[in-house]
């Protein structure tokens, strides 16, 4: 059995405990979630049978879990990568925001296809890489999105906006 | 349907209107129309939108893209569509689902098709067929109907609240019987119980069917058009069976955002017309049991009012509800 | 037998002529294709495709289309091995020890017994559809929602095995994956279930846009926080081709999975998905060393993809002898054959012989072709490897936020993958595994439908899951599995029950 290297406080960096907790919030989110749903229904299972019963079981084992990492810690956390989290999921969300426009408060995008939205997509995730190089990466976003724009609109007729500014679609 | 006449006078008004049209053709398209499909690629829908924009390409002699837009029961195609720029660039094929059926099912539509959009010409029409499997040996719709009276028969559909669903749900309305419905995704694997014997009857597409007709693994009591399809000529419709109020279809519909010019909806609505008398569409709609139709404009969307008031009254009835 | 030979001989004539294998060979390229690029699956591809076919014969036409879907199939399993990111459900399970394997230098090997057991795999099952298509094809009637349920009871309790670490955390997964298949719009009902009023969630969950969080971004999430790790092992690139020992070795855990595979790729609604994660479990339990699947057993690339390649080729009997798609990409070939003039249906055996036989002899010959199209592509994809990270990855959000754009032409999926992205790195902080989930994910929504279809058919009795002898062993087995798998853990104590 491992100890706690952080001694009594160390249990509540435990990865076990979180583990636990996470898992008696989403199944409690879920029982709140499906609380109007009919259990049983005149013909049988309601719509709210399967959500109940599998988010009650997960806060059971959440609470399972707590329970034995409170006697035998599996080790702390660890560190977060918030950097890289921020700037490749950022990356994917600006690719989303340029794609084909949107209005997010009083910033509103026009639909800039994947002639841009592709390049800066791939840029903005590279940077996450602290050993990126910006010229390289610039470059080579240019030239993978023009990859994906011959593969996906071209060879495969996926209706993906290419420059809808430009040439329309 | 139109009658020959109608066709003869929109095609008087559409003589008169010309010089402005001529005017209007020269610029429309001016860059690729999107068709939204409201489904994800593969289904009966989006079938006979890319067999429709295919040829619309030709007639407009300009680019139709076709896009999926899946998702909330296809109401994200027609909020879509909805809101995009009245210029007749961005384009609808719309079905009884999301047009007439779901502003019954759901009470908070964003985009009511009916004051969002403007019915631009009824694509095709397509009877459904009632089949039963194994499980329940009857050779007519009277047999059917009887058994469904003396003990409670289950049927399959495609999907909850689907031209299939509603269609076996008329039937019984119709009829006096009441049935169980057990809902499956998609008409696959609801079939594949039905030629199995675990569920009784159903009501689904001519196409899904015709081989497992043909090879007697279920048979075919009646089809739900107002006439006979061409493909099963011995099999009756409905009302020639005995049920002389039964009928159902399941129809597709070209239609736009809400205030598109007069010029371009006629140059649209003509264009369908002649991409519907091509001999190779009529070849394909008919291998998908659908039969090209002949209504435009405001013959269409008195049609859509129509079908709305019908199916609000069979959903009523029936209590279905979604939300 | 002597007509089967015959029967396939005839097939052989129609599938050899130089424009049917052209056609065969441009399928299994794009399909390949396809199936490499993360998000665009071969159902959408073939429905963008299918008017072209219109200009071919109906043989031509399905053979090409054919070879887009087994193509896909095969190329979902090259990006799962390289890049961990499971196209399909069916490459989840190839993720597991094939991208543990290339992060041990062997992503040739992998990619090699995953390309060797695909082709004996689809050899059998090319063979068993010549054989016993008509017969097999009447044991996918047998399975009502009644059986189905049972089967994926069954299905659930294999999928524990797949755990690497603690038995609670992946219980706990699988409970995730059912309860996330739940969100959208109930089927049965129509009521919207756990969408928290975001229309994006209304038609439920695509499994896509789950698979590329918790399996592609989490994964570059990892390594970027560990660079050491991943230079270290691209450093390595080991051999390309396994050596016949070692092929041997794996012929038992191939035929197997074949066999498996062959038989649950009958099913309808996607039972086919079951075969991957049923050959792992087997070959896990037959395996002298169940410690080493997780971290690199060839076993377990080379049993379940060769299931999932078999299961592929068989979900054709039920299209090809009753004209019933199983799944998806058959319903579209229903399309296809219908735009041809070709009714799908019990009769297409005895009206369109040259077509059956011909699609079932170019399924051979698609096999053999993909083995020839992707032996040379293995030196290419492990190559590709060696590109810096700094640049593959950026790469791989790229192609991956194209694929989920294309699934739903909407941004609301893009984002909806990032939150998964960020849900699959606290999965891995908090050591769990994504793959119970994902297979959670897929089973939980048969189950639910099919015991709510039971039920309804039954009008509510619970004994219906008795009532067949097909159902009632089925969660026998499922019964007598979960007990062989907990009962050693639980003589060991609960430490080792819970801590691996």
């Amino acid at each position: 059995m491992p100890q706690s290297p952080n001694g009594s406080g160390g249990r509540f960096r435990d990865r076990d405990f979180w583990a636990g907790i996470a898992l008696v919030v989403l199944g409690g989110v879920a029982l709140i979630g499906a609380a109007d749903l009919p259990f049983m229904t005149r013909q049988g299972v309601g719509a709210g049978l399967m959500p109940r019963i599998v988010g009650g079981l997960i806060v059971a084992l959440g609470a399972l879990q707590v329970a034995l990492a409170l006697r035998a810690p599996a080790g702390p956390v660890g560190a977060w990568a918030w950097r890289e989290i921020v700037i490749v999921l950022g990356a994917v969300v600006l690719f989303g925001f340029t794609i084909r426009g949107g209005t997010i408060g009083p910033v509103e995008v026009p639909p800039l296809g994947l002639v841009i939205a592709g390049p800066l997509a791939a840029f903005v995730a590279g940077l996450a890489d602290r050993s990126a190089k910006r010229g390289e990466l610039f470059v080579f976003s240019v030239a993978i999105s023009a990859v994906c724009i011959v593969a996906f609109r071209f060879a495969l007729g996926i209706p993906v906006p290419v420059a809808p500014w430009l040439i329309g679609y | 349907m139109l009658t020959r006449r109608s066709l003869v006078t929109a095609g008087a008004a559409y003589a008169l209107a010309a010089p402005s049209l001529a005017r209007a053709q020269a610029r429309f398209p001016t860059k690729p129309i999107t068709l939204i499909v409201s489904y994800a690629a593969g289904g009966g829908t989006d079938a006979v939108a890319r067999i429709f924009a295919a040829r619309l390409e030709r007639v407009l002699d300009g680019r139709v893209l076709v896009e999926n837009r899946p998702g909330a029961a296809a109401n994200l195609g027609t909020e879509a569509v909805a809101a995009a720029a009245p210029d007749g660039h961005t384009l609808l094929i719309g079905n009884q689902g999301p047009m007439v059926v779901n502003p019954h099912l759901f009470r908070r539509l964003k985009a009511d098709p009916a004051t969002t959009l403007d019915p631009i010409a009824l694509i095709a029409d397509a009877s459904l067929v009632v089949v039963v499997g194994p499980r329940l040996q009857v050779a007519s719709l009277g047999d059917l109907v009887a058994a469904g009276k003396s003990r409670t028969l289950v049927y399959g559909s495609a999907s909850n609240a689907s031209a299939s669903h509603l269609a076996a749900l008329l039937l019984g309305q119709v009829a006096g019987f009441e049935a169980r419905h057990v809902p499956y995704r998609g008409a696959g694997p609801a079939l594949n119980d039905l030629v199995g014997g675990h569920i009784d009857f159903m009501v689904t597409t001519i196409p899904s069917v015709t081989g497992l007709i043909e090879g007697k693994r279920v048979a075919a009591l009646a089809v739900t058009g107002t006439s006979r399809f061409a493909g099963l000529p011995d099999v009756p419709t409905a009302i020639e069976a005995g049920l002389k109020d039964y009928t159902a279809s399941a129809w597709y519909g070209l239609l736009g955002p809400r205030g598109m010019p007069q010029a371009v909806r006629a140059r649209l609505g003509q264009a369908t017309r002649e991409t519907l008398r091509d001999p190779a569409v009529i070849e394909r709609l008919r291998d998908d049991g659908a039969t090209p139709a002949e209504l435009e404009g405001q013959a269409f969307a008195e049609f859509m009012a129509a079908e709305r008031t019908r199916w609000g009254q069979i959903v009523r009835t029936a209590n279905i509800t979604l939300e | 037998m002597g007509e089967m030979f015959s029967n396939l001989g005839l097939g052989f004539q129609v599938a050899l002529t130089l424009k049917n294998i052209g056609l065969c060979f441009v399928g299994c390229l794009i399909g390949t294709l396809v199936g490499v690029l993360p998000g665009v699956g071969p159902v959408a591809t073939i429905a963008i495709l299918l008017p072209i076919t219109l200009s071919l014969d109906p043989t031509g036409a399905l053979i090409m289309l054919a070879g887009i879907y087994y193509g896909a199939q095969y190329g979902g399993s090259t990006t799962a091995i390289l890049v961990n990111i499971p196209g399909e459900a069916t490459a989840v399970v190839t993720a597991i020890d094939g991208h543990a394997m290339a992060k041990n230098g062997q992503a040739g090997l992998a990619l090699g017994y995953a390309a060797v057991g695909s082709f004996i795999a689809g050899s059998i099952a090319t063979l068993l559809i010549a054989a016993l298509g008509e017969p097999m094809s009447n044991l996918g009637l047998l399975f009502g929602p009644a059986e189905y349920f049972s089967l994926m009871i069954m299905g659930l309790v294999l999928a524990v095995v797949l755990a690497r670490g603690s038995l609670l955390k992946a219980v706990a997964m699988i409970a995730v994956g059912v309860l996330l298949s739940t969100v959208g719009t109930d089927i049965e009902t129509g009521r919207e279930r756990l969408t928290f009023d975001l229309e994006m969630l209304y038609d439920g969950l695509e499994f896509a846009v789950l698979a590329m969080g918790l399996f592609g971004f989490a994964e570059i999430l990892k390594n970027l926080q560990n660079p050491e790790a991943r230079d270290v092992v691209r450093a390595k690139i080991g051999r390309l081709l396994p050596n016949l020992r070692e092929f041997l070795g794996n012929l038992p855990a191939m035929l197997r999975g074949a066999g498996l595979g062959s038989v649950l790729g009958i099913l309808p609604g996607n039972g086919a998905i079951l075969a991957p994660f049923a050959s792992y479990a087997l070959e896990k339990r037959l395996s002298k060393r169940p410690e080493t699947f997780g971290r690199g057993a060839s076993a377990g690339v080379a049993g379940p993809e060769s299931a999932n390649n078999a299961g592929a080729q068989t979900s054709f009997i039920p299209l090809l002898t009753l004209g019933l798609p199983p799944n998806a990409v058959m319903a579209l070939m229903v399309g296809a054959m219908l735009i041809q003039g070709v009714i799908p249906g019990p009769q297409v055996i005895d009206r369109n012989p040259e077509l059956f036989w011909g699609l079932i002899a170019s399924m051979w010959v698609g096999n053999l072709m993909l083995l020839v199209i992707n032996l040379p592509l293995i030196g290419l994809w492990v190559r590709l490897l060696r590109v810096p990270y700094r640049l593959l990855f950026p790469a791989i959000v790229l192609f991956c936020c194209i694929g989920i754009y294309s699934i739903g032409n909407a941004a609301d999926m893009v984002y909806l993958t990032a939150i998964f992205g960020l849900v699959g790195y606290v999965l891995h902080k908090l050591d769990f595994e994504p793959a119970p989930l994902a297979l959670g994910f897929v089973l939980g929504r048969l189950l639910e439908e099919k015991l709510r279809q039971a039920l309804i058919i039954s009008g509510g009795d619970p004994m219906v899951f008795l009532g067949t002898p097909l159902s009632a062993s089925l969660l026998c087995i499922g019964l007598v599995a979960l007990a062989v798998s907990m009962l050693p853990a639980l003589r060991a104590g609960r430490e080792e029950v819970f801590k691996d």
